[in-house]
């Protein structure tokens, strides 16, 4: 899932200061989950923001609304008439659900109340760790199950590097070596020749490197692409 | 069990026990806050008669309390009385509003017994016109001359009835119905007439001399006792009977000087009817019970008992439990005895309803249809113990809410809607039984043993309020715990996670708390992120309930120059403190607001926030000390919560300091921590 963590409010209120009349509007999705943008969270940052402009005698008007998933038109549709009457929102949603608000009411100002940090999940309750980085070519299936691109701070695919200090990595000693993770996990299993071939460059143009990326099932497209309709019209 | 609806959501087995369905778990849960009105409020929507019932009630409701499971049962029964003494209902302190006549048709009653009281009730509350007729002088049939002032006080039973005929009722006294006043004239002059006249006449038996002096039967015995009359009885006394009459009468005689009391029953110890607190009573008052043994023939001299023969009996009932006792001839025993007094069961004399046309059945009782409380007779309804047969109070008073229903629906032309069975939750398992905080019983404080026989005094000297409010804690809250509100559900597994019992499950993707296991702290409903979880009994706990505080402008307005602190106030740890009780309240600053919580860990950040947006500068949540938690692991969490909600506070630049924790434990006092936040 993606994980995200609530703004800290002072700058939430920063960004919402001039403005009389907000709705905070709270995800069901991920950031539920990770408890950043849940109606759990949302209503206290809501309560948060109440509580600064009274004391500060900021006449402010501020309502919460759920939604079930902010990465989709259908369920942000309804919010319609609130936002319009609203002077800005505050989305407590993942970075994407910020966009899909601020793309479909491009006139409102639309705020962002998180930082969407990675994809990740639990590793206890209130502990989140980052697992893929979304390279778009993935290479577990050669080191073990543990993501190399995600998890080592080099994103190597031959490692460990000279910074592997008894099995953590020199940016921090709180982060496990993705290296040496993978090399006791091939050892577990038996697969330490595994390691033997150099893996080759990594093509990383799947990666962000190439640019907002897009997937695609023409299977499941609606409405036929447009290049499909012009080559028919020129069969035609 | 697997319950997925609110629909057939289970009732707490004290409730689902009780026959008039009082919601004990809500008004013992009342108590534990101090809540004291409100209590009465919901014993009294069940039952009109609470200072008797919290004396004498057989309470069905502790049978059936699932902390017995844990050590012992809720004390339901002494929390009733606890309300009615602390709030003066059982010395009248407490005055009911007259309810007008507003239908014109008007029922007799016979009978001033509790099935009779409560009709009558019942009905003048719906605006009919009730008159009550009782045969002897005061009102209260068997609660009056059949139970004792040791165990029911004459005034608090008269308190009760008082408040019961202050809604409209009239009551005529020392008229009896048949001999005085022909049955007939009551159906003519009122539009429906309940007979709820009891068991109010001693059966006898044919026993080879119990016509010779000194043989006494138990009703007059008790009659007499009561009204103050002399009695006839000798020092060496034989009470035969196993049942609570029988007990009665032999703590009475006790009572009235040095006599020695035996009660023979043919039942084994195990087996005797009356309840068992009561047997035990009457042996530490010093009667001595001999069971297994039947009265052969009672042995005269001189025209008077001078004894009595028994023979053993092997066995009291046969194998369909029908009362079919059988005998050893060859294994007797004499006693020697001055005063014979059999409490052998009681019945009825309903001869006179035959001359209106109420038939009866060979065995003389009244020809009555339970499912419509009706004789054969179409205006005339029975309920109580001359038709349920002999049981405890709270059962008749059950019946006469039946009749009562029975003969509104009867007048107002209408299906009757009685109360129906709920469905109680099923054992608690072991597996939490055993991991729960365990605390004795508080038992109710007694007169000395060596003090009970020398007078009629109530044996029972009722609860303080600390024994109340601890008694009232160890309340397990059965069945009103959380309900996920499943399109909500994010399954995230929070509940699963921090819940201190592992009641929370997934089916699918949805969360589930088996209401069977579920202890109701709240702690899964707070720490949801999706906010998916209502806690059925705590969503009364919001602010403006409670403190009044619900516009910020006016607040302000009233304490512009003492800024409002809200404490929100663990149900478990306030008495535990230096002050104990919200009693210390009344010596604090009167801009100091109490919310009380089951246990704080169930308030989500927003709950403790919202305090600030009403109008609080301060908010103190006390939890319990290091060493206790009612659910284990409530004082962790909300310690952390807390943390989470100073960091919004220092955010908005109100200041996390304005929210403070205090642990409660035998040095602290809310007094203390009020004085503190002030500073």
């Amino acid at each position: 899932m993606i994980v995200a963590s609530q703004k800290p409010i002072a700058e939430i209120i920063e960004l919402t200061r001039d403005h009389k009349k907000l709705i905070v509007i709270g995800c069901g999705a991920c950031v539920t989950v990770c408890f950043a943008g849940g109606e759990r969270e949302t209503q206290a940052l809501a309560l948060g923001l109440r509580l600064a402009a009274r004391r500060e005698k900021r006449p402010v008007e501020i309502t919460v609304e759920m939604n079930v998933r902010q990465c989709e038109w259908e369920f942000i549709e309804p919010l319609s008439e609130k936002i319009a009457a609203a002077d800005a929102v505050v989305s407590t949603a993942c970075g994407v659900g910020v966009q899909f608000l601020a793309e479909r009411w491009p006139d409102k100002r639309i705020l962002p109340g998180l930082n969407t940090s990675f994809m990740g999940g639990p590793i206890e309750q209130g502990v989140w760790l980052e697992n893929c980085g979304g390279c778009g070519n993935c290479v577990l299936a050669d080191t073990g199950g543990v993501c190399p691109v995600a998890r080592c701070a080099k994103s190597m695919l031959n490692g460990p590097c000279g910074g592997s200090q008894n099995g953590k990595c020199e940016v921090s000693k709180d982060i496990d070596c993705a290296w040496q993770l993978i090399y006791d996990r091939l050892k577990l299993q038996g697969r330490l020749d595994q390691l033997t071939p150099l893996a080759p460059p990594k093509d990383w143009t799947p990666a962000r490197d190439g640019g907002q990326r897009k997937v695609v099932r023409e299977d499941l497209r609606l409405a036929a692409p447009e290049s499909e309709v012009e080559s028919r019209k020129s069969e035609g | 069990m697997n319950i997925k609806t609110l629909a057939n959501w289970p009732a707490p087995p004290c409730q689902a026990a009780c026959p008039v369905q009082t919601d004990a778990r809500r008004y013992v849960a009342l108590i534990a806050q101090e809540r004291y009105e409100e209590a009465l409020d919901v014993i009294m929507a069940a039952n009109p008669l609470p200072s008797v019932i919290g004396r004498i009630c057989a309470h069905p409701c502790e049978q059936a309390c699932r902390r017995g499971s844990v050590e012992e049962p809720i004390a339901i029964c002494h929390l009733k009385r606890f309300v009615t003494d602390k709030l003066g209902y059982s010395d009248g302190k407490i005055k009911v509003k007259q309810v007008p006549k507003t239908k014109n048709k008007s029922i007799a009653v016979i009978g001033s017994g509790p099935s009779g009281l409560t009709a009558a009730h019942d009905l003048a509350r719906q605006g009919y016109g009730v008159t009550i007729y009782e045969k002897h002088p005061l009102p209260g049939g068997m609660l009056r001359y059949g139970i004792l002032d040791y165990r029911l006080p004459p005034e608090v039973l008269q308190s009760d009835i008082d408040s019961i005929l202050a809604v409209g009722i009239k009551l005529k006294c020392a008229v009896d119905i048949g001999r005085e006043v022909d049955f007939q004239e009551l159906i003519n002059e009122y539009d429906a007439v309940l007979i709820a006249a009891g068991l109010a006449v001693s059966r006898s038996v044919p026993l080879a001399g119990v016509d010779l002096g000194g043989v006494h039967l138990a009703v007059p015995v008790l009659e007499a006792i009561n009204e103050g009359r002399p009695v006839e009885l000798g020092n060496d006394v034989i009470v035969i009977g196993g049942g609570n009459v029988a007990v009665d009468v032999a703590r009475s005689i006790r009572r009235l000087g040095d006599k020695t009391v035996k009660m023979v029953c043919l039942e084994a110890r195990d087996e005797m009817p009356a309840h068992d607190w009561e047997i035990e009573d009457a042996m530490t008052e010093g009667v001595e019970i001999h069971c297994s043994w039947g009265p052969d023939k009672i042995v005269g001299e001189g025209g008077r008992v001078a004894g009595l023969e028994f023979k053993e009996c092997t066995c009291v009932f046969d194998e369909e439990r029908r009362f079919n006792p059988r005998f050893d001839e060859s294994k007797r025993n004499i006693m020697g005895a001055d005063t014979i007094i059999l409490a052998i069961g009681q019945g009825s004399e309903l001869s006179f309803l035959k001359r209106a046309g109420v038939k009866l059945t060979d065995r003389g009782q009244i020809d009555f249809d339970r499912a419509t409380m009706r004789t054969s007779h179409p205006e005339v309804f029975a309920a109580g113990e001359v038709v349920t047969g002999p049981g405890a109070a709270i059962g008749a008073i059950a019946n006469g809410h039946r009749a009562a229903e029975a003969i509104a629906a009867y007048l107002e032309e209408r299906e009757p809607a009685y109360q129906q069975d709920l469905t109680p939750v099923g054992e608690l398992p072991t597996a939490i039984s055993g991991v729960m905080w365990k605390t004795p019983r508080r038992w109710m404080p007694r007169l000395e043993d060596d003090k009970r026989l020398k007078s009629f005094s109530e044996v029972e000297l009722g609860y303080s309020e600390e024994d109340a409010l601890r008694e009232a804690q160890r309340c397990l809250a059965c069945t009103a715990g959380a309900v996920v509100d499943e399109p909500k559900c994010a399954a995230c597994l929070t509940c699963v996670r921090v819940c201190p019992y592992g009641v929370p499950e997934m089916i699918g993707d949805k969360a589930y708390m088996d209401p069977l296991t579920c202890q109701s702290c709240g702690i899964c409903a707070s720490e949801c992120p999706a906010q998916a979880i209502t806690v059925k009994m705590t969503t009364e706990h919001l602010l403006p309930l409670q403190t009044g505080i619900d516009s910020i402008e006016a607040e302000d307005e009233r304490t512009s120059k003492s800024p409002v602190t809200v404490g929100f106030v663990c149900q478990f740890g306030h008495v535990w403190g230096a002050d104990r009780t919200f009693d210390a309240a009344g010596n604090l600053p009167d801009n100091v607001r109490f919310v009380r919580v089951l246990c704080p860990a169930r308030l989500a950040p927003a709950d403790i926030l919202r305090a600030f947006e009403d109008g609080a500068e301060r908010v103190f949540v006390t939890i319990c000390g290091p060493n206790f938690c009612h659910y284990k692991t409530g004082n962790g969490l909300t310690e952390r919560r807390l943390d989470y909600v100073r960091s919004i506070l220092d955010g908005a630049g109100i200041g996390g300091d304005k929210l403070v924790s205090y642990p409660i434990d035998q040095n602290t006092s809310l007094a203390k921590i009020v004085e503190e936040m002030s500073s």
